[in-house]
């Protein structure tokens, strides 16, 4: 084995050669590639994180924006029911005034129907009276004269 | 012209251990073309040439158009490159970066032409010590370089001439005359043995391997002679794989060791604030 000195020159200014060539075309290039994407993912990262911080910020306005909101309606449902307790409450206390209304005519019409009946009756007693005592005395007396006469004593018993 | 010749002894002596490759075979059945003689005078050199032809135009054709969004080439590459820098700089820490072109060439030089031997026809040009010497040369340059870069002139000397130096009168004439004469010769020493061990043992380990895959692919060959089979046993596979795990080892190895050597280099404040 004998170191030969123009094969070990060659060797050198191969490799010298191939390092000058790698540091132009690949070192150089894509050690920057590297850098240039790494600190793009860096940026986009520290994006994505802000990003991440306004939707969590977002998320938390709307979440008590949405409080606000339920709290809003339920104190409207509230109002809602109490009103409408409220309308209940009239209109129960008008259905009971016509109701009453209606209950005082209904007796005001069942007293004067009462009075129309009470008297037709009278009458009809008179009458039936009046025949059965003219049967009775066989006595004809005259009829405008016996009523008035049946009537007065009735009036008298009364 | 008797040089030449005893050279040329000297490589098909060396080659007739491996297996054979493309130019072997020329040579073998055009002895007498100058052409084929040429090349394998220089059949090492033509097999770094392919090597190096092959890992510049994948580095051209992964980074002609470099995306955010990869494809599949330059995410490859990429992973290499990424890869490659990381190891580097969980050595060095980030003052690494800038030594990173220098390690992952030569990291991807080397398993290169040491996996290329394991092609059929091909050959591994780390198999032979003029290529495992020039890459020591190279790293010890390249050290040296980055010593005289970081430290300046006096500094570089200073580290050759080694630390903790004794304090006081006495002390001083312990160093100037005893210490620092003994430190510069031992790191002189030191750093001319670091190239020729790295270049050793890669070379004996590609050449071993490789030795080893020729006679087991010539024992499977003897093993079915008798039977007059053209296709012997593939006694080599098993250590195809071998071959593909020292490969690889050798390469980081060498690779490791050119980043330490570099890192020992540098001033002790950028090591220390690493460490």
């Amino acid at each position: 084995m004998e170191i030969l000195l123009p094969q070990v020159l060659t060797q050198i200014v191969g490799f010298l050669l191939l390092l000058w060539l790698l540091r132009r075309y690949a070192w150089g290039p894509l050690l920057q590639t590297l850098e240039d994407r790494r600190s793009q993912i860096a940026n986009e990262q520290s994006e994505i994180a802000a990003s991440k911080e306004g939707v969590r910020q977002l998320q938390q306005e709307y979440e008590a924006k949405m409080h606000e909101i339920k709290k809003e309606a339920l104190l409207k449902v509230q109002e809602a029911i109490l009103e409408g307790q409220k309308v209940a409450r009239e209109i129960t206390t008008s259905a009971r005034k016509e109701a009453d209304a209606l209950l005082e005519k209904g007796k005001e019409n069942i007293s004067r129907e009462m009075g129309l009946a009470k008297i037709q009756l009278r009458n009809e007693v008179a009458e039936l009276v009046i025949a059965t005592a003219a049967k009775v005395i066989r006595k004809e007396l005259d009829a405008e004269r016996n009523k008035e006469l049946v009537l007065q004593y009735m009036d008298e018993l009364n | 012209m008797r040089r030449p010749r005893m050279e040329s002894s000297l490589a098909s002596e060396q080659t007739s251990l491996e297996a054979p490759n493309i130019i072997t075979l020329l040579h073998h059945s055009f002895p007498e073309s100058p052409a084929v003689d040429f090349l394998h005078h220089f059949e090492v050199p033509f097999f770094s040439a392919i090597v190096i032809l092959g890992l510049a135009v994948t580095a051209r054709m992964a980074s002609k158009h470099p995306t955010i969004v990869p494809g599949k080439l330059q995410n490859a590459v990429e992973f290499l490159v990424d890869s490659l820098d990381q190891f580097v700089c969980g050595v060095m820490g980030p003052i690494g970066r800038q030594f990173t072109p220098f390690i992952g060439t030569l990291f991807l030089y080397i398993l290169s032409m040491n996996l290329i031997g394991l092609v059929p026809g091909m050959h591994s040009p780390t198999s032979n010590i003029n290529t495992t010497v020039a890459l020591a040369v190279t790293v010890f340059f390249y050290v040296q370089y980055t010593g005289i870069c970081k430290l300046g002139i006096s500094g570089y000397l200073d580290h050759l001439a080694g630390s903790p130096r004794p304090k006081g009168m006495g002390g001083y004439l312990i160093a100037v005359f005893i210490a620092v004469p003994f430190n510069f010769v031992l790191h002189t020493i030191g750093e001319i043995i670091k190239p020729l061990s790295l270049s050793v043992r890669l070379f004996g380990n590609i050449f071993g391997e490789d030795v080893l895959i020729g006679q087991m692919m010539l024992l499977g060959i003897l093993a079915l002679s008798f039977i007059h089979s053209p296709v012997g046993i593939p006694l080599q596979f098993p250590f195809y794989l071998l071959a593909i795990l020292t490969s690889i080892i050798q390469a980081v190895v060498f690779s490791l060791l050119s980043v330490i050597y570099i890192f020992l280099m540098l001033p002790h404040e950028a090591a220390g604030h690493h460490t």
